[in-house]
């Protein structure tokens, strides 16, 4: 059969037709072809997501602990867990029960799984000065769970369980998959933590989410800034380069929270550091 | 094959008509424009569709005054597939069953006294027969910017097809009244079928909201057999008695000249007895001819005017001796971010002038959920014309055929 002159001519006027209802390309396909059904996935959030986040997490805490053995020592793993569990009262994750744990490790790094698993390494709790320092480190991890930086990234979401969705997997949808790319996203995780580090704007995030939690729970907001200052100027051990590894430019971000600081008004004031608490707790353990 | 859009493939774009070639940014897109699925918008997912079809052909005064009705019907899971983006490329795998026949039937005829076919008590014809064309392979995508993207599905090509046609036809005995005899005649077919098609696609969006796709695409056979056993019982009357009865029928006006020959032409094509006496017996026939498969081209364009509304068309030309094409235009419209409804109309032309053409229109509704949709809808088809009774007749009888489709299909994320 021939195509009709009709069809043609239809062709033509749509072909014509497209300057007149397309602009030039500055919109990425991506963005124009998302529909609302699409919009509905990103913006929901479910108690199933929740768990998803803390399954996850537990996974990803057992790799962390498969590579550094955690530090048997109760009392301090008591007082971290308390300056960690205070910070955690003013982050916005209350669905979250937060834990804390010393790593037994002289590498000089601090560690977040999702779900609220939050593991700081000996080496670091003994380039640290006062409590303030130490809550400083504890809330930047706080703040990747809280924004959920890994689970964004790697797009960790819990599997529905309403009636349409066991419609889908009755008729066909993968529920194996689904496993397989759970176990493919812990390695992700645990890549981004040793390896790769996270993103350079969730760094950064982190850092100024963190400040502002120090200064909501009490602690002097400027430690984190004096802590990562004392690590860049001790950059030439093993345990700093890891540090700096896996995590922007020093300078970029001292700068970023010098600015934040003042732009808050928070500079120089009188914050408690803790200093003497923390030498009870940890200055005389000698690692 | 008469015609090439029998079956439309795949959740969404059985939804829209089948215009998806410029969409294609789910796992059915692996089907249609392999270039497509580089836009999906999970980074894993997984379809299938579960289809309940059912086609009826009537030939309209066929047999004398008879109507002859063939009806096929089919329950069959047409598409599954994944996707799984790894940065500029996608992978993905499909499974995609683009034809399906399956008749059952049984069917008796009589003939009024008086009619050209009144020396025939009654004539049953009892068929079954399937043929299935089943497609699977990998696909892998690739985003070249951000405009344009490619894509390559290989395809394995395999069909089955199988016919066995019972003839039973009651014959009166014009010398010895009130006595009859019967003519059998029993034909099996089957035809395997192995090959490749590869797809190969581009997408292109040089303008915002608007997109465009085409796909090319043939299957060439590497492995074709076919087995035919035809097995008859004659009667008495033999070829002679035949042309005797009917030449009466002629001298005194019952028939005209042209039903004259429109009935040797028809003991010719469907009475294996004709011309001999006794049984016959042909032993199975076997051969390795390779069927011809068309060069397919797709060509589409999609205008994505805002997150609720898609708008969709699509031409398909198949270039072989004997050419056609097929067109499709569908639309989604999102109600609510649970929920969307789809349409669209298209064509499945026939491929020879002596068949007819269909006309259908789709539509399914669509319920999502965080990590999955499903959808319900149907597709009716509809064709009118003149159609040939049997392949390679001359003649053409007024012909009504209809296809309905109810289909169910989903697809999950994660």
């Amino acid at each position: 059969m021939r195509i009709p002159f009709l069809l043609v001519m239809v062709l033509a006027l749509t072909v014509l037709m497209v300057p007149v209802i397309a602009t030039a390309n500055d919109v990425s396909p991506r963005e124009f072809r998302t529909r609302m059904s699409h919009t509905y996935v990103t913006v929901s959030d479910m108690v199933s997501d929740v768990e998803a986040e803390i399954d996850f997490g537990k996974e990803v805490a057992a790799r962390i602990l498969g590579t550094y053995p955690p530090l048997h020592d109760d009392e301090l793993n008591r007082y971290v867990n308390l300056v960690g569990r205070s910070l955690a009262l003013h982050s916005n994750r209350s669905e979250l029960e937060f834990r804390f744990m010393v790593l037994d490790t002289p590498t000089l790094n601090a560690y977040a799984a999702p779900g609220g698993y939050v593991f700081i390494t000996a080496g670091a709790l003994e380039m640290m000065e006062d409590e303030a320092e130490l809550a400083a480190v504890l809330a930047h991890e706080i703040a990747h769970v809280n924004e959920k930086h890994i689970v964004k990234e790697l797009n960790i979401r819990g599997v529905e369980e309403t009636s349409i969705s066991g419609i889908s997997r009755f008729l066909g949808g993968a529920s194996d998959p689904a496993r397989v790319a759970f176990a493919q996203a812990i390695d992700r995780a645990v890549e981004i933590m040793f390896q790769r580090g996270y993103l350079v704007e969730d760094e950064y995030e982190a850092d100024y989410i963190g400040t502002l939690l120090l200064a909501q729970t009490g602690y002097d907001p400027a430690a984190l800034k004096r802590y990562l200052q004392r690590v860049d100027e001790s950059a030439s051990t093993d345990a700093a380069e890891t540090l700096n590894r896996t995590h922007p430019e020093t300078q970029e971000r001292l700068d970023r929270m010098a600015a934040q600081l003042n732009e808050y008004g928070l500079q120089g004031l009188p914050y408690p550091t803790m200093k003497q608490r923390f030498q009870q707790h940890v200055d005389t353990k000698g690692f | 094959m008469y015609h090439y859009n029998n079956i439309i493939l795949g959740e969404r774009p059985m939804g829209m008509a089948g215009a998806y070639t410029a969409v294609a940014d789910t796992p059915a897109g692996l089907y249609y424009n392999p270039a497509g699925i580089v836009y999906a918008h999970s980074p894993n997912l997984s379809a299938s569709v579960n289809a309940f079809q059912l086609t009826s052909t009537i030939y309209e005064n066929a047999l004398g005054d008879n109507d002859w009705e063939r009806q096929s019907s089919d329950l069959l899971p047409n598409f599954f597939g994944v996707s799984q983006p790894l940065g500029n490329l996608s992978l993905g795998f499909s499974y995609a069953v683009p034809d399906s026949v399956r008749e059952d039937q049984i069917q008796s005829f009589t003939f009024a006294p008086g009619s050209a076919h009144e020396h025939i008590d009654y004539y049953t014809i009892n068929i079954d027969h399937s043929n299935v064309i089943n497609k699977i392979g990998p696909s892998v995508a690739l985003s070249v910017n951000d405009q344009l993207s490619v894509g390559f599905t290989f395809y394995v090509h395999m069909r089955n097809s199988k016919t066995i046609q019972n003839h039973v036809v009651s014959v009166q005995h014009p010398e010895l009244s009130n006595t009859s005899e019967i003519e059998l005649t029993n034909d099996y077919q089957r035809i395997e079928e192995y090959g490749f098609e590869p797809v190969l696609g581009i997408m292109w969006s040089p303008l915002n909201s608007v997109s465009f796709g085409a796909s090319i695409r043939q299957t060439t056979v590497i492995n074709s057999n076919t087995i035919r056993q035809l097995t008859c019982q004659g009667t008495e009357r033999g070829k002679q008695d035949i042309i005797n009865q009917l030449q009466e029928y002629l001298d005194n006006d019952l028939i005209t000249q042209e039903q004259f020959n429109q009935e040797i032409e028809w003991h010719e094509q469907y009475n294996c007895s004709f011309g001999f006496d006794g049984m016959q017996h042909t032993r199975p026939r076997e051969s390795n001819e390779r069927h011809q498969y068309p060069i397919t081209t797709r060509l589409g364009a999609a205008w994505f005017p805002n997150d609720r509304l898609m708008l969709s068309g699509d031409l398909v030309l198949y270039d072989d001796v004997n050419s056609t094409w097929n067109a499709a235009v569908g639309g989604e419209y999102y109600l609510s971010p649970q929920w969307a409804v789809r349409g669209g109309w298209y064509t499945n032309n026939a491929n020879s002038p002596n068949e007819i053409d269909y006309d259908g229109i789709a539509f399914s509704l669509v319920r999502f959920t965080r990590n999955s949709s499903v959808s319900a809808g149907f597709n009716f088809a509809f064709g009118e014309g003149k159609a040939q009774l049997y392949r390679g007749s001359e003649e053409t009888v007024s012909t009504t055929s209809y296809s309905t489709t109810i289909f169910l299909g989903t697809s999950y994320s994660y």
